[in-house]
C-alpha cells in the first residue's frame, strides 16, 4: 500500500514534471507570452546580427525570467549584471 | 452494489488526488529556484488546483464519503488516548494541518507574482510544510509498517538475548 502510493506519487511528478518542463519550454520560447509578433522580431534580429555570441537572445530571456517573477528580484539581478553597476563601485567607494 | 462501486470510486479518486499533490510539491520544491522558475510556476498551480479541489470534493461529497474531510476533534483525541481504540486522531490532525500547510504555500507563492513581499512567507511556510509531510510520512509508515518492523526486532532481539543468557550463566 505505502509503496504502491509512493510509485503513483512518482509517476505524477514524472507527469508533472514533464508538463512544466513543457510550459517553461514554451514561455522561453515565447509562445505563451502576450506579445508574441514581438519576441519573433527579437530573434530575427539577433540572427541579422549574428556573429557568433549569444549576447542579444541571452539578455532577453533573462529579462523574461526575472520580469515574470518578483518586482524586487529582477531589480537585484539588474544591479549585479545592468546599469546600476556603476552605483554599486560608489557605495563601495 | 452501487454503493460499494461508488466508494470505490472515491477511494481511486483520493488516491489519484494524493499522488497529483505529492508529485506538484515534489516538483515545485525542486524547482525552487530563479533558473527553474517557469516549472516552478506551473507546479505551484497545480497544487494550489489540487488544494481547491480537494476542499470542493470535500464540501460536496455526500456523508459517509471517504473524500469528506475528516475534522480533527480535540474531544475525540482525549477519547482516543484513554481507551486506545478506533482510528488514530493523528490522521485527522495531519490530514488539516496538511491541507492548511501546503494550500498556504500554494497560495502565498501565486500572491507573491503580484506582491513581492509575499515571497518570504511563502517560503517559510513551504519549508515548514515540507517538515510537517515529512512528518505525515513518518507517522504513516509507522502506521503501516513500523509496528510489524518494530515487532521483528523485538522478537529478534528477546531472539538473541535468550541465546546469549545461557552463556552468561555457566561463566
Amino acid at each position: 500500500m505505502l509503496g504502491k502510493m509512493m510509485i503513483h506519487g512518482l509517476v505524477a511528478a514524472i507527469l508533472i514534471g514533464g508538463a512544466a518542463a513543457v510550459y517553461a519550454q514554451a514561455s522561453d520560447n515565447g509562445y505563451l507570452s502576450a506579445t508574441p509578433v514581438q519576441a519573433r522580431s527579437d530573434s530575427g534580429t539577433a540572427t541579422q546580427d549574428d556573429n557568433g555570441y549569444l549576447r542579444s537572445t541571452t539578455r532577453d530571456g533573462h529579462r523574461d525570467r526575472d520580469g515574470r517573477k518578483h518586482a524586487n528580484r529582477s531589480e537585484r539581478h539588474d544591479g549585479r549584471h545592468g546599469s546600476n553597476h556603476g552605483n554599486d563601485h560608489d557605495n563601495d567607494d | 452494489m452501487g454503493v460499494r462501486n461508488s466508494a470505490r470510486l472515491h477511494h481511486t479518486l483520493l488516491k489519484a488526488w494524493h499522488a497529483w499533490v505529492a508529485g506538484a510539491f515534489l516538483i515545485a520544491y525542486v524547482t525552487a529556484d530563479e533558473n527553474t522558475y517557469a516549472m516552478h510556476q506551473f507546479a505551484g498551480y497545480a497544487v494550489l488546483a489540487a488544494i481547491v479541489a480537494r476542499l470542493a470534493g470535500g464540501l460536496l461529497a455526500p456523508a459517509g464519503s471517504p473524500l469528506r474531510l475528516s475534522r480533527p476533534d480535540p474531544r475525540a483525541t482525549l477519547a482516543w488516548l484513554s481507551a486506545r481504540k478506533g482510528r488514530h486522531p493523528l490522521f485527522a490532525w495531519f490530514a488539516a494541518a496538511l491541507l492548511a500547510a501546503v494550500g498556504l504555500a500554494a497560495l502565498t507563492g501565486a500572491l507573491s507574482d503580484g506582491a513581492a513581499w509575499m515571497e518570504h512567507p511563502h517560503e517559510a511556510i513551504s519549508e515548514a510544510s515540507l517538515w510537517l509531510i515529512l512528518g505525515h510520512i513518518a507517522f504513516v509508515t509507522y502506521m503501516y509498517a513500523g509496528k510489524k518492523w518494530f515487532g521483528r526486532i523485538a522478537s529478534r532481539l528477546t531472539g538473541l538475548r535468550l541465546s546469549i543468557l545461557p552463556k552468561e550463566t555457566t561463566r
